[in-house]
């Protein structure tokens, strides 16, 4: 069995849509976080949002024109991903999807509900209940883009994003599928948007990430952003540290690497201090792209994971999301991306320079 | 040698005999039992009456509130399938739970009050991963904790997508499960769908017309067989194949020649190294839809071939409804349980033969009959399609 590369990206977010738009962004420091306007009752609030996108352009289908955000978002993101790896069609027969989500399409649930009460029971729209289901998106992206494969839809939170890719990696090295797009998506919404705010979660945003995995043996024509060579997920309920620190050695285990091999984290700024005591060191750089893009839970994670990729790619660290960037060796080749979430589950991801 | 994955441990509760124990449920089931009955939706406030299989409250000796119904049967599942494997805290044990609507019945009587954001609450319960959070908080699950959404066959995945953990070394124990129950969002949208039958569900009869909603949640006990020989547990069966296929074609309608879940069948077999004739028991998604019963046909000959004719299948969702994110453990289950007492349950209702629907749904009353290994099938919206293989250890 091979490495397992990634082939392919595909941001959109709130800075900017496809690598090179998101790219740009993060090196000029540009933020996506501004007063909000999908939401009236939030008008003065700040977030994240998805500016206005021609989806007929990409996705030219008639079929997709009404579904909810949610789905536009995970569609274009794949289309991304795919464009990206440039994989030929024949390669597409044995693919799997797995996306990852926290809230799916409130917007739909919501209007759906909203037309039950005043309008009654026959008045309800049959489009806003097949695409509140939670797997709405998975199915409208499989339908589009014709994947017969595996195509699975997890639920959870931040750390979501991650156990996606174990999922994903876990079904190639079993040989279920060849290669795997891994997708997390999410869209504003008033009820979550109030809730988070007054837990003191924001700026809040959507979009979506997507990521082409598939095995170095089967790629053809591309060269690799890089490998995925650790990977783990803990949960310990009653330890959250404990978790984490367990996640962080058997992924280093995975990677085959130490401590002093990783060059860089992406963590929410509050995991540093966790971070800084399990790998023994408090010089270590830690970055993330939540400052620009505001958090979009599992969706965000995605995107560090996208960002490590590309500078692990380009070789350059944008200090608009990395701290402590003068520790930085002169070329980057080890990344690790942590997540944790209050339950007590912890996950790291480790992205290395292919050969 | 690779690996094995034993289910060790069972735990449902279901309309059927809800909390008198799993002896009293399959009883009930192999005789036919219908409990299905007219009743208006949970919260709606509306004169219309659904076919549905609830489970009814009042019948557990203490006072429940109904609002915590979905909690308080994924818990009962949860903990009776437990207890039932009798496990020991030393193993690493991960959840893997499968859910269609998680838990929007929180959100859905907040919409419903019209309690919007106005009001400006936050309960936790309302995200949709709440269930397993709680249960891998409240029960001190070490390993991995995943929920599943694939509509109706996530039960079905739950169970698949835990026995690959074990293969895969992360975990030498998995509770896997699914959980749904009533609520006004799924009734009224299959409404709308027209999809819900105005009699009696009777899954692959010429006059079947729909669907019946229930309820319910289940959970069975995965693991490797190397810790379950070693502490000698009791061995319902053994985990043979999975594999989930998508059919690609339209977001509520299956593919009209089975597609994918043919394509699921035979990667379940593949793995299993089983041939077609080797299966002994069907346990089909059979939902009572034109179109469902009709697809799953096709692709279980289309899989299975002239070796399809020779095989009982039933549906036990004549008996207990569609419960959704449930169903797929429920019949895995169900495919145990004929394993271990060699009844296959019915298909009832079944009056009149379809000339398309040709195989053979076990009518009206249950099977004696030696089953070695037994298949279950799930299939749902978004092209969803799911197969499980079990076999005797």
């Amino acid at each position: 069995m091979g490495r397992l590369v990634l082939t392919g990206i595909g941001p959109l977010t709130p800075i900017g849509m496809g690598k090179k738009q998101f790219w740009d962004a993060i090196l000029n420091g540009f933020s996506g976080i501004r007063k909000i306007t999908k939401l009236p009752a939030f008008s003065e609030c700040y977030g994240g949002e998805i500016g206005d996108i021609n989806f007929d352009e990409y996705i030219p289908d008639k079929r997709f024109r009404r579904t909810a955000d949610i789905s536009r978002y995970t569609m274009l993101a794949v289309k991304l991903a795919i464009d990206d790896a440039n994989p030929d069609s024949s390669s597409l027969e044995n693919l799997g999807i797995i996306v990852s989500l926290t809230h799916g399409a409130l917007n739909y649930t919501q209007s759906y509900h909203r037309l039950l009460i005043t309008e009654g029971v026959e008045s309800v729209s049959p489009i806003f209940f097949c695409d509140s289901i939670l797997n709405a998106s998975a199915g409208n992206t499989s339908i589009c883009f014709g994947v017969h494969g595996p195509v699975h839809t997890l639920i959870g939170g931040k750390t979501i994003a991650t156990k996606a890719i174990l999922r994903a990696a876990q079904m190639i090295r079993a040989g279920a599928i060849d290669k795997s797009i891994i997708v997390s998506a999410d869209e504003l919404n008033e009820l979550s948007f109030s809730c988070y705010s007054r837990l003191g979660l924001s700026p809040l945003s959507e979009g979506a990430g997507a990521l082409f995995l598939e095995n170095e043996h089967t790629m053809k024509g591309v060269f690799p952003y890089c490998y995925l060579s650790g990977i783990a997920s803990r949960s310990n309920p009653s330890d959250l540290s404990l978790a984490f620190h367990t996640t962080m050695e058997k992924s280093l285990e995975m990677a085959n690497l130490k401590t002093s091999d990783i060059d860089l984290v992406m963590a929410e700024p509050s995991l540093s201090d966790m971070i800084g005591r399990c790998l023994n060191t408090g010089n270590i750089p830690v970055g993330s792209i939540a400052s620009l893009t505001g958090s979009a839970f599992s969706v965000t994670t995605m995107w560090d994971i996208i960002v490590s990729a590309l500078i692990i790619k380009y070789g350059i660290a944008p200090s608009s999301i990395i701290s402590k960037r003068e520790k930085l060796p002169d070329e980057i080749r080890n990344i690790m991306i942590c997540v944790t979430e209050r339950e007590g589950v912890a996950s790291t991801v480790i992205l290395s320079k292919y050969p | 040698m690779r690996e094995r994955v034993c289910v060790t441990g069972i735990g449902m509760i279901t309309p059927i005999k809800p909390f008198q124990g799993m002896d009293e449920f399959w009883n009930a089931l192999c005789s036919g039992e219908d409990v299905i009955k007219k009743m208006k939706p949970p919260m709606l406030k509306h004169d219309k009456e659904w076919l549905m299989a609830s489970i009814d409250l009042s019948d557990f000796p203490n006072p429940v509130n109904p609002e915590d119904k979905l909690q308080f049967l994924v818990e009962k599942a949860f903990t009776m399938a437990r207890d039932d494997a009798h496990l020991q805290g030393d193993q690493t044990t991960g959840l893997s739970l499968g859910t269609v609507l998680g838990n929007v019945l929180c959100k859905e009587k907040r919409l419903m009050e019209q309690k919007t954001y106005h009001r400006g609450y936050c309960l936790e319960k309302e995200s949709l991963s709440y269930i397993t959070s709680h249960l891998v908080s409240k029960y001190k699950v070490n390993g991995p904790g995943i929920t599943v959404s694939t509509a109706c066959a996530s039960g079905t995945d739950a169970i698949g997508v835990a026995a690959r953990k074990i293969l895969a070394g992360k975990a030498d124990c998995m509770i896997a499960g699914g959980v749904d129950v009533l609520s006004d969002f799924a009734i009224t949208g299959f409404h709308a769908f027209q999809a819900i039958t105005e009699e009696k569900v009777r899954p692959f009869d010429k006059n079947r017309s729909g669907l019946a909603f229930g309820e319910g949640a289940a959970f069975v006990v995965l693991e490797s067989e190397r810790c379950a020989v070693q502490r000698k547990a009791k061995i319902y069966g053994s985990f043979l194949g999975y594999a989930s296929r998508a059919d690609a074609h339209h977001m509520t309608g299956p593919h009209k020649e089975g597609r994918g879940l043919a394509h699921a069948i035979t990667q379940a077999l593949l793995q299993a190294n089983l041939k077609p004739d080797e299966i002994d028991y069907i346990n089909a998604h059979g939902t009572g839809t034109v179109y469902n019963d009709l697809m799953e046909t096709k692709a279980i000959k289309k899989a299975l071939g002239n070796a399809a004719y020779d095989i009982p299948i039933s549906s036990t969702k004549s008996m207990l409804g569609h419960s959704f994110g449930a169903a797929g453990v429920i019949e895995a289950i169900c495919c145990l349980l004929s394993m271990n007492t060699g009844t296959i349950p019915p298909t009832i209702n079944f009056q009149e033969r379809d000339p398309a629907c040709d195989l053979d749904y076990v009518p009206n009353v249950a099977r004696k009959h030696r089953v070695k290994v037994a298949l279950s099938l799930s299939a749902g919206f978004g092209g969803q399609n799911s197969a499980l293989v079990f076999g005797e250890l």
